[in-house]
Formats: C-alpha cells, structure tokens, sequence
C-alpha cells in the first residue's frame, strides 16, 4: 500500500486533465481486470466480471476518483510571473509558500503578493514564479490553459501513518487496485466494475457519466472524510486509526440504509475495525451514483483523514486496508 | 421572412422570449431554417433540434456519429408576482438580472403572443431621501406601471405568472457602424451562428464525418435547462456550445478583462458548471491559426453554461464552449462588436468543414 | 376513511429522507386498497399504479413526495443524551423543549434540552443554539442508546395533531403528506372507466434533500405527463409583502418557466370548469420541487405543479385548511380524468 501510495501520488492530475493519471492507473490495473476503458469525459473503467452465471451476477461499481484539486493559467504578466484560477476547493493558507508542479514537470512556487493579510489570500492576490525573467521566457513554457497543482508525495509518520498529497482520492484508487489484486486471487459472483472518475472535487461530475453507462445495481465510493480528532476540530464521531469509515450522510446524499447495515454486519463477523460517518459538509461521488438513471443503491466508504486539501494531508494505511478488507468481505458474501 | 447577418440578430434580439415562455423565438428560427436542414422537431421540453446530414468517406451512414450546436432561445426577464391594489405589478426576475440596471427601464409585459408596454417605475430624484439616493433600490420595493388605475383595471389586461421583458431598440452605432446594441443578445447572437452555420453547411456542402444537430434549447437563464433533454436526445459524441460571454475590458479593469472585445470568439476553460476539454479547445485555436481567424481564452471562471448538462448527458460528451465577447449582458442594452460575431461564425463553420479532433 | 383521517395517518408515518422503505408496510395498507399494483424501487420510491384496463393508454404520473425533514443520530453522550445532525431544511428555533422519537430498534421518547430561563442573560436568550450543540435527553444510559439508537439511527418530531377552528387542522409531516393524502383520495374517486389513461401515483424518497427520488423514478417511469402536488407558503402576518395565498383561496397553480405552459393552463381551465378555488403562484425561478426535476428528465416531461398553502412549514405545527386540501384533491380527479389533456400529452 505504502508503495503504490507513493508511486499514485507522484503523478499531477487535476480536474479535467486526468489524462496522465489515467495512463498511470491503467498500466496498474490493466493485467488484474478482464477488461479496462475510458469513457467521453475520461473516467476509467476496469471490470473484472464474475463466476456465476450471467443471469445470476450483479454489478457492482466501486469507485474512487482520480483528479486532485489543482491551477488553470489565465494570465502570464510582463514581469513573467503567472496567474491561476482555482480548480476545486483550494485552501489559500495552505497553497501559498508552496512548490508546485506543472503537467509537463515544469516546477515553479505559488506565493502572495507581498504584503497579503492570510485572511485575504486567494487567486487575485497569489501569482506562480517558475523563475522566468519576463514574460518572452515564461511563455515558452507555459501557455493560456496549462495546469499545475502543489507538488505531489507523501512523508512516513510513526506507526502506519502517512502524510502528503494528494492522498484525497488517491489513497481510494489504491483501496480499489488492492482489491482488484484480491478479486483476481480469489474471485466473486459479481461482476465488479472498477471507476477511477474524473471530475469529483469540481462536483461529482465524472461519476455520473460512469454511472450511466455502467448501470450498477449498487454502487460504493472510496474517498477520503473529515475527522473529530485534530485539534480544534468541531465534533465529529469519527477518527483516524479508527478504522474503515461506514458512510451514513455527508452534505450531498444520504447513503442506502440497508447497505451501510449491511457492511457494519460483515465488518463486526470479520472482525474488522470500522466505525459509521457522517460528514457535515462536502460531497462525494456517492450523490451522483445514486441520482444516476433510474436510480442506484449506493453508499461509501470512507479513509479519516486529517488536514484534507492541504499539502499535508495524513491518514493511517490500516483504515485504508480495513476498507479493502470489508469490501472484499462483503463482495464474497 | 428570411433574415441574414445583422437584420438576422436584429430581428432575433427583439423577439420576446423569456425563459419557459420561448415560443415566439422559436417560430422566428423555425421560419429561418425553413429549406435549410435535413429535418427538425420540438421536443417535449420545447427546444428546436434540426439536422443537417453529413456525407464523404468518413460518414457512417447506419451508425452515424453526431456533432451537437446548441444555443438557447430563452432571454432574462421577468414574471407578475402580484398585482397591488393601485394597479401596479410586483415582479421578480426570470433569471439574473442585477437590480442596479432597472429603474427606469421600459418593458413589454404579457406573453408570446401580447404584450403591453410598461416601465419599471422609479421614484423622482426629489423624493427620495439623502440614503436612497446613494443606494440601489432591492427589486422587492420596485413595480411595474402599466398606467392601470386601479387592481381591477389592471386585471384586465395581466395575470399573475405573466412575464415581462425589456423593451430595447435594436441599434448599430459607433465609427462605421461597427457594434450592435439590443436586449438578448446573450443568447440570440448564438443563435444566428447556428442559423447562419447551418445555412453555410448547405450552401457549401462538404464532406461532414457526422450529422450536425442544431439545438436551440429552452430555459437556460433559470437553471433547471431545455439543454438536459436536447443532449439526451441527440446522444451526440462531441458539443459545442454558442454563448454571449460577459466582458470586463473597460478602464481600469487591469488584468481582469475577462475577454475583449475584437479579439473574436471566446473559448472557455473553465466556469462553474464545466471543466472545457482542453484537447478541444487547443483545435479551435489551432484551426483559428490555420485560418487567420481570431479567438481568446476567458480568464475569468465565472458563469455558467448549458455545457454543464451536456457535458454530463448520458455516459458523456466532450464541450467547446465558445461565446461572443458582450458587454452589459442581462440588461437592456447588451452591445457587441458585429466583427466579434463574424469571426466566431466563422471559425464554427471552418472546425466544422474540416474536422480534426482527435 | 375521510381525507381528514388519512392525512393524519399518513403523516404520523415516520419517514424521514432515507427511511422511506421503513414505513412500507403501513403505506401499503393504508393506501395499498385504492391501487393495482404497488412496487419500490432502489432508492424506496413508492410507485402506485391504478390501471384504465386500456391498452397503450397514456402513462400518467401524479407526483407527493413521500420523505418528511427530520435528524440522525450524529454521538451518543455519557448521561443519556445524544446529538443529532439535520435532515433536510429543519427549523432550529422550534427545537429547545420540544418533543422526539428516536426511532432505534424500539422508539425511544426524547425531549431537546433547553436552559432554564433563571441560568440565562438576556444575552443568551437572544441567541440561537447551533443544532449541532443542542442535545436530546432520554432517559438511558450510553451504553444503552449505543446498543438502542446507535449512530444513524433516524429522530422525528413526536407527532402531535389538533383540530383548529374553521376545519384547520395543525400537526408534523403535512409536508407532503397532506398532498399524498390528496392525491389518493382524488384518484380513489374516479371509476377506472373513467380514468384518461394509467395512473402512476409516485410517493417519492429524498425530496427533502434534493429531489433526488423524483429525478430517477421519472427517467425509469417515463410518464407521458405529470401533476406534482406539494406545499407552498400560505400567507402569515410577517410575510404580507410577499403577497402570498389566503387559507381558503383552494389550490396555488404554479406559474413557472421549469413547468409545462400548456398543461398549466389546461388545468386552471379544469379548475374553472369544475369551480374549484386556485390562485396562480408566481415561481419565476425554480419551483423548490419535484418540478424541477421532472420536467428534464429523459426525454421531458411535461408537468403541472398544483400547491396546498401551509403556515409554518418544516416545523412540527404545520397549520393547513381542509377546504384547500378538499379543492386540491378534487384537481386530481379532474386531472386524471381529462380527455383533452391526455389528448394534447398522452403519446
């Protein structure tokens, strides 16, 4: 896990431009699914069907989304310095003094103007210096349209826990490989059809177009969820190292009561470190599996995770493998 | 009638045609079209989707692939909320409408097929007091006067849930005649690049991998969009969506101009609906190059366009989205420049004729 | 049964957003008689079908939404309290001192804390508690409530009806349930000779939480048209410049762009012809319903939207008039009965 975690975060794919992410992935899951595609918007899907019979097999979506939060370039000045807009939630605070990458491996550092209050910080008052001596040199490596995110990698902590970016949702591409590597071990009745989405941290507009082809009879996201236990945190019953994170509500669904039971049951008879959710604010790609078509049982579930779209993002690989345990648990069943 | 090039935008921009009341607009186009396509229909949402065949080598003709123009009829406007016992109408927007560009206004109220004149009422300069003057008045406190007498007068001739729009001359002005000035040009000037583009096809007829849908769509200012059931419709692989755009190259607008005009059409990487697919729009800019047209990138996300529903139809579509630079859109005097709408004509027709996207 | 009583059976059904396959049971017997067939779908739609007995009639889709607002168990605190998050548009000032069920493996009675007026500042009491602050006293321990009601576990206001003067009637849930109550009625009325097509009663889930259940029972269903029927403010003291309808002036016809045009003056003609009360309700935006959905979904649908006027929406004492629940039920009959619309929409 730790591995793959490091070689998933090394790659930059914001919102839209998933493209070299989407490669990465693809060479991963490719030799573990019977099958693998990408649609109109870019999701990838990987599908390993299953062992009973066609009448008999469901199918089941599991999916986690690929993209990152990120930078388009709108503007390059005289000066050379360049200006970005937001793709996604971006936290200012944490963005600014920070290296960042861009798409073709350019490195440049996101900075305020001089003089910029923390409070006031956002995409008017920061520019990228990539160290170009005016704006002739700069645009011969970047143009109108690139992106760059904050530079991606993670940093071990004490235990199993991990620090860096982008961990959301790139520890949930890694749950879904690592149970791919399981199901092409051992495999189940279902059908299981594996969705890297594009688009979530925009609004959860990959999934849906994914949805829609596939059809799934049920659907689960993996994503990273806000927890109780950093300091200062507002109340939440739900905390790192706690275990895989059963998903009841988050700010744009409410999950299939009868799956997240479900899941609770096979996790208490596996004996399987878990504990239920409920996220006050931010959506997942759950929303838009559930709203899709005529309708999906959907549900998450979800890796604790502290400081969530900074530089710093931390979790604990053992929550990450509760959820590859519970889900292949529950797929068996 | 007939209408081409600025009498067609002329003609498009005084149709009344607030969101969910788009019939007049649609009877326009449908009469514009007449002889130009291969067939056209009304859905059930009210957009107009007309097709034009395409033919060549690499047309599939049993399986054919589907180029999607959209544009949307519908303009802001307004809609009678209640009308008070002077006889006067309370109203409330169809649409964004800033409340800053209202008093005085005059509008048409009524529906596709009457209208009435009115004007948004504004008290005089000498009755408002010292901190009225310096502040915008919120639309809850505006009316309409339609010079009733009284409620009952007035219940003659307008019902609650009727619409109004702004009544806006349709003018051409500037050193040689060079920018146009109306109401709706977000997004009747779209619409005239689809039926001028569709009229192209035809008389020129070249070799098209696909066949080209024309949708004109209903309801885009309020949201809940005709572009949803077009898009499900068609099922198209690729889309590229006519907008007006706001620009904000004005004196002291810096680096945050947004567009410009005369600098032709505008390609927009990102708003809040839409991440633009970016091997889409680097072939607009390529094609731009290779015709000597011109075309900028939006530097603003702001706004939002019927790609959002599109892009997200069915299992997924790849969006252009390319607008007419416009100034003061969603008012009643949106102004463009007429060499802005010609090269965004232009480069829709030449992407078309020569299709290389990858 | 009168509409009177199956208001108020319906609406003491739990059903928070999520919950909506829980109450199933009591649905069907409540309602299951008046109807050929009954199934739900992924999501717990409730889908009623009343057939004409002709083939290829025209499908036509009445639409309530069957969730009501209400909270989940977010933490269970040591002394028996526990702490909710909201489901759905929930009206914090009501909470402090009111009445709950926690719906856990049996109903557990619960009451929202609320400081004595003697520990508080005038200061305090102009303050508004965030729900997340707020806590629900029960009576067990936590380690009973963990096993009871663990996190999750769906909260409703207790219900609690009463007759007002004047045949108003006050209570939780009416919101939509009045109007499904409505819809049932109107439908139980009309023979099925009569009927202008199938009748597809839709008790929709997740409406109070963004339309969700309407969205996809409306692309699976593919109705040829529809009637939506929810609730709309009715007008109170505090909101008189909003010019909002009078109890007793019937059904609130929407006007809206996101609502079929045609079909909405085709039903204000219904409403004529039948002296039926209606005000017309201007909704130049979006509708805050099931409209908004419906009408997009698939390939269209066009839709009518009729409203019951309710005071005090989303709280536990709605207020509603049953001479306005009457007229809207008796739109119903004549919608589903109308051969002039089911010519213009049907196929």
């Amino acid at each position: 896990m730790l591995n793959l975690m490091k070689t998933l975060t090394a790659t930059c794919g914001i919102s839209g431009r998933e493209k070299a992410i989407s490669d990465k992935l693809l060479t991963i899951v490719a030799p573990l699914a019977d099958k693998c595609y990408s649609d109109a918007m870019g999701n990838l899907i990987a599908v390993k069907y299953g062992t009973a019979s066609e009448a008999d097999r469901k199918k089941v979506m599991l999916c986690a989304h690929m993209d990152e939060i990120g930078f388009l370039v709108t503007y390059i000045e005289d000066s050379g310095f360049i200006r970005v807009n937001p793709i996604g939630g971006i936290n200012w605070v944490a963005a600014a003094f920070t290296e960042v990458t861009f798409g073709n491996g350019l490195k440049g550092i996101l900075v305020p103007e001089t003089g910029t209050a923390p409070a006031d910080l956002k995409a008017e008052k920061c520019y990228i210096d990539i160290g170009a001596k005016d704006k002739k040199e700069a645009e011969r490596k970047v143009k109108i349209g690139d992106y760059c995110a904050l530079s991606g990698g993670i940093t071990r902590l004490l235990g199993r826990r991990i620090a860096g970016r982008p961990l959301d949702d790139r520890i949930g591409c890694a749950i879904l490989v690592k149970i791919a590597e399981k199901l092409k071990e051992t495999p189940v009745a279902d059908d299981v059809y594996f969705v890297f989405s594009v688009q979530e941290e925009v609004g959860v507009r990959g999934a849906k177009t994914a949805t829609f082809g596939i059809t799934p009879d049920i659907g689960i996201a993996y994503d990273v969820t806000g927890t109780g236990d950093s300091a200062g945190a507002k109340p939440m019953a739900c905390s790192v190292g706690g275990g895989a994170a059963i998903k009841l509500k988050d700010s744009s669904v409410i999950c299939d009561y009868e799956l997240t039971q479900e899941f609770a049951a096979v996790a208490k008879e596996n004996d399987i470190k878990h504990q239920f959710e409920i996220l006050a604010a931010g959506g997942t790609d759950t929303s838009a599996m559930q709203m899709s078509g005529a309708g999906v049982k959907a549900a998450a579930l979800s890796i604790p995770t502290r400081y969530i779209h900074s530089g710093v993002e931390m979790l604990d690989l053992n929550d990450a493998e509760a959820c590859v345990e519970l889900t292949v648990a529950w797929l068996k069943k | 009638m007939k209408y081409t090039g600025i009498n067609l935008i002329r003609e498009l921009s005084l149709a009344f045609g607030p969101s969910g009341c788009e019939d007049a607009v649609r009877a326009l186009i449908t009469e514009q079209i007449q002889g130009e396509c291969d067939s056209y229909t009304v859905d059930k949402a009210g957009n107009l989707i007309a097709v034009v065949k395409g033919q060549g080598p690499d047309y599939d003709e049993r399986n054919p692939r589907r180029l999607m123009l959209s544009a949307h009829m519908d303009e802001v406007g307004f809609m009678v909320t209640a009308i008070t016992e002077e006889g006067y109408l309370k109203f409330a927007t169809v649409g964004g409408i800033d409340p800053r560009v209202l008093c005085g206004r005059h509008v048409l109220v009524g529906d596709d097929k009457h209208q009435i004149h009115g004007v948004i009422a504004s008290k005089a300069i000498h009755l408002q007091t010292p901190e009225e003057r310096a502040k915008t008045t919120p639309i809850r406190n505006m009316y309409i006067d339609i010079g009733a007498k009284d409620a009952e007068d007035a219940k003659k001739y307008v019902s609650v849930g009727d619409y109004a729009v702004f009544d806006s001359e349709f003018v051409i002005f500037g050193k040689d005649q060079t920018r146009m000035k109306g109401k709706a040009l977000d997004d009747r000037a779209g619409c005239a690049v689809l039926i001028e583009v569709m009229r192209e096809l035809r008389r020129a007829a070249c070799h098209m991998p696909f066949d080209v849908y024309f949708a004109f769509t209903t309801c885009e200012e309020v949201g809940i969009s005709g572009a949803n059931v077009a898009a499900f419709g068609i099922a198209p692989d690729t889309a590229i969506i006519l907008e007006a755009t706001a620009v904000n190259d004005l004196p002291g607008a810096g680096r945050n101009f947004v567009s410009k005009q005369g600098e032709g059409g505008t390609l927009s990487l990102c708003d809040r609906g839409t991440v633009y697919d970016m091997g889409f729009i680097d072939y607009a800019r390529q094609t731009a190059e290779q015709n000597g047209l011109k075309c900028q990138i939006k530097q603003a996300f702001t706004g939002g366009t019927d790609a959002a529903h599109i892009q997200r139809s069915l299992t997924g579509v790849r969006v252009l989205g390319l607008s007419l630079p416009t100034r003061y859109i969603h008012s009643a005097s949106n102004v463009a420049l007429c060499e802005d709408f010609e090269q965004t004509r232009k480069l829709v027709a030449a992407m078309i004729r020569n299709w290389k996207l990858d | 049964m009168t509409l009177k009583e199956l208001i108020i059976s319906l609406s003491r059904i739990m059903s928070v957003s999520g919950h909506e396959r829980r109450g199933g049971e009591e649905l069907t017997a409540l309602i299951g008689g008046a109807f050929d067939e009954h199934r739900v779908d992924a999501l717990g739609n409730h889908l009623f079908v009343k057939r004409c007995g002709r083939p290829n009639a025209p499908k036509i889709l009445v639409d309530t939404h069957f969730d009501e607002i209400g909270m989940m168990v977010t933490d269970i605190k040591e002394g028996g309290f526990i702490t909710v998050t909201n489901i759905g548009g929930v009206d914090t000032r009501i909470l402090p001192a009111s009445e709950v069920i926690i719906y856990g493996k049996e109903p557990i009675y619960g009451v929202f804390a609320a400081k004595a007026p003697h520990l508080s500042t005038p200061a305090d009491m102009e303050k508004l508690t965030p729900l997340p602050e707020m806590v629900i006293d029960t009576g067990y321990s936590k380690e009973e409530l963990a096993e009871l009601c663990p996190i999750g576990t769906p909260v409703g206001f207790k219900p609690i009806y009463a007759e007002l003067l004047n045949d108003r009637l006050a209570g939780k849930a009416f919101d939509d349930k009045a109007c499904g109550a409505c819809a049932v009625f109107g439908i139980d009325a009309v023979q099925k000779k009569d009927l202008a097509g199938d009748i597809y009663f839709l008790f929709s889930a997740f409406e109070e939480t963004g339309m969700t259940g309407a969205r996809v029972a409306g692309f699976g269903l593919r109705p040829d048209y529809a009637l939506v029927l929810d609730v709309t403010h009715a007008s109170v003291p505090e909101a008189k410049d909003r010019y909002l309808p009078e109890f007793g002036s019937g059904v609130a016809v929407a006007a809206s762009p996101v609502t079929n045009r045609k079909l909405t003056r085709m039903v204000t003609e219904l409403c004529r012809g039948g002296s039926i009360p209606f005000t017309v309700d201007a909704c130049p935006g979006s509708t805050g319903t099931n409209a908004n959905v419906l009408g997009i979904s698939a390939e269209g649908i066009p839709t009518a939207l009729c409203s019951l006027p309710l005071k005090s929406m989303h709280t536990s004492c709605e207020v509603l008039s049953m001479e306005d629940a009457r007229a809207l039920s008796r739109v119903v009959s004549l919608f589903i009965k109308s051969k002039e619309i089911a010519e213009v929409f049907g196929k």
